[in-house]
């Protein structure tokens, strides 16, 4: 249990200052909807158009609205010398693996909440609803792990936050494809049993990234 | 390209020159003009022996990661970064043919059919792997920051895998739909010399490349050397 | 339905981009071994110079 307890106080420092700067979530935010009307401009988006590509749309400014904020994140921990505090104590590197990425985890939550009901407007689509909630908390999940593990990567690198787009993206492939196929399904009336197999696979890749994660995540930090 | 005495070099190299001459003579022979899609077909057997290699090759860049992470060395970081470029030659090859053979076949350069989605994934990880170590001065951090990746990397290529499977499988394309070409024991023979010819090619360039890394590394530290003399 | 077009192209694409790998690779090496015997003889010389002192 000590465990949790160092985990959640990561968690609740990152969380706090966040709620003191709001630097994190606002950036994601303005840019997930300036994203989302910039998708509706240029591709037109009503009607049926727009239903059929509205978990597409979402779910790509959730990606791209994600990478801001993971490397944001990363970055402030690194200019505010925090991460050497960090490294000083004497605790597994794996509780500030889990305690970043749920941070981060919390952050993309924060600005999904309120971006689905956005576009559940201005597309026309039932997206809340139990089951893509429980698919979209998935989905992120997975994204937050992994993109937590390369932000820590990209930070470190000549190109900075670049980097983790190019690094993140292509990893992701599974949580996009699985996440927009299963919301997708929810939206056209069917159950979560429908998209089971989508769901199965989110679910393998959230523990799997998990896993290989937190095993890897000590050989980034070391300096 | 080998240096004198280099046996085992020169022996892949002539090995493997031997066997991809084979592998050409069976196809153009041996192996049957297919019946559906004609000549264009023989595409086919270097297209999935380079998808095979670039497949193995990051296969290779991930155990060399684990390996370096756990102690080895130079050594192994030098055979994932070799192993990557020759990787990312090969599944270019694969996404290219595999382009060129769809056109006549399918009248498009590109379908999102499963195996040519997935090759062009792998072709984007290998990108990303390249442009992460380039990006990075540093070379124990390089080699680190390269093995991490190559090992995350790797894990989620299967995953990616099955979601584009599943994903194609929804909406079977009207165009790629009658795809299936006929296979006979020629063709599979054929296709069994042309994977081991590009087995043997892969193994004989990751030789040579990697004794170029090693080459690289000795100028690095004769340079330091030079450098530490005191004027 | 012959289109050989496409089937040479694509033969042509594997020969030249295995020849632009190992080509590169050659002209590395080649690089590499002139810049390493360079700074050899270099330090030969200075190490000479020394002990003559």
């Amino acid at each position: 249990m000590n465990f949790v307890r160092k985990v959640w106080a990561i968690v609740a420092k990152d969380v706090v200052a966040e709620f003191h700067s709001r630097e994190v979530v606002s950036a994601m935010l303005v840019f997930a909807v300036l994203a989302t009307l910039v998708f509706s401009f240029a591709l037109d988006l009503r009607g049926d158009v727009a239903r059929v590509a509205a978990p597409g749309i979402l779910w790509v400014t959730v990606a791209f609205a994600g990478t801001l904020g993971l490397s944001r994140s990363l970055a402030r921990e690194q200019q505010s010398g925090c991460i050497d505090g960090l490294l000083l104590a004497p605790m597994d590197r794996s509780v500030i693996f889990f305690g970043k990425a749920i941070g981060n985890l919390v952050f993309m939550v924060v600005v999904e909440v309120m971006l689905l009901p956005l576009c559940a407007v201005l597309f026309d689509v039932p997206l809340l609803q139990a089951g893509v909630l429980i698919v979209m908390g998935l989905g992120t999940a997975g994204y937050a792990a992994i993109g937590t593990l390369l932000a820590g990567i990209a930070v470190n690198t000549r190109a900075r936050e670049v980097m983790l787009p190019v690094l993140l993206l292509p990893l992701a492939v599974p949580v996009l494809i699985a996440s927009v196929r299963a919301v997708s399904g929810l939206l056209e009336g069917g159950t979560l049993a429908d998209v089971g197999s989508w769901i199965g696979l989110l679910v393998a890749y959230d523990v799997i990234v998990v896993v290989v994660s937190m095993l890897v995540f000590g050989y980034v930090l070391e300096e | 390209m080998a240096k004198k005495g280099d046996f085992v070099g020169l022996f892949l190299i002539l090995s493997s020159a031997a066997a991809i001459l084979l592998a050409l003579t069976m196809i153009f022979i041996y192996a049957p003009r297919e019946a559906v899609m004609g000549d264009v077909q023989r595409i086919f057997y270097f297209h999935v022996a380079s998808a095979w290699v670039g497949f193995f090759a990051f296969f290779v860049t991930f155990l060399a990661g684990i390996g370096y992470l756990a102690g080895g060395g130079r050594r192994w970081d030098s055979v994932a970064s070799s192993s990557a470029e020759i990787g990312l030659t090969f599944i270019a090859m694969t996404v290219i043919t595999g382009a060129l053979w769809a056109r006549p076949v399918w009248g498009v350069y590109w379908t999102w059919e499963p195996r040519l989605t997935i090759s062009a994934v792998q072709l984007l990880v290998y990108v990303a792997y390249g442009m992460l170590r380039v990006s990075v001065e540093e070379p124990e951090r390089r080699a680190r920051f390269a093995a991490v990746y190559g090992i995350v990397a790797f894990v989620t290529v299967p995953l990616s895998w099955f979601a584009i499977r599943w994903w194609r499988s929804i909406h079977p394309d009207i165009l790629t739909g009658g795809e299936e070409m006929s296979i006979t024991p020629r063709m599979a023979h054929t296709l069994l010399v042309s994977l081991a010819a590009f087995t043997l090619l892969y193994v004989a360039l990751l030789r040579q490349r990697v004794r170029l890394e090693r080459l690289g590394d000795a100028l690095a530290y004769l340079r330091s050397r030079f450098e530490r003399l005191p004027r | 339905m012959l289109n050989i077009t496409h089937l040479v192209i694509a033969y042509a694409v594997f020969w030249g981009l295995t020849f632009v790998l190992v080509a590169s690779m050659w002209a590395r090496q080649r690089r590499l071994e002139r810049e390493i015997s360079r700074i050899e003889t270099l330090l030969e010389k200075i190490e000479q110079f020394e002990q003559g002192q």
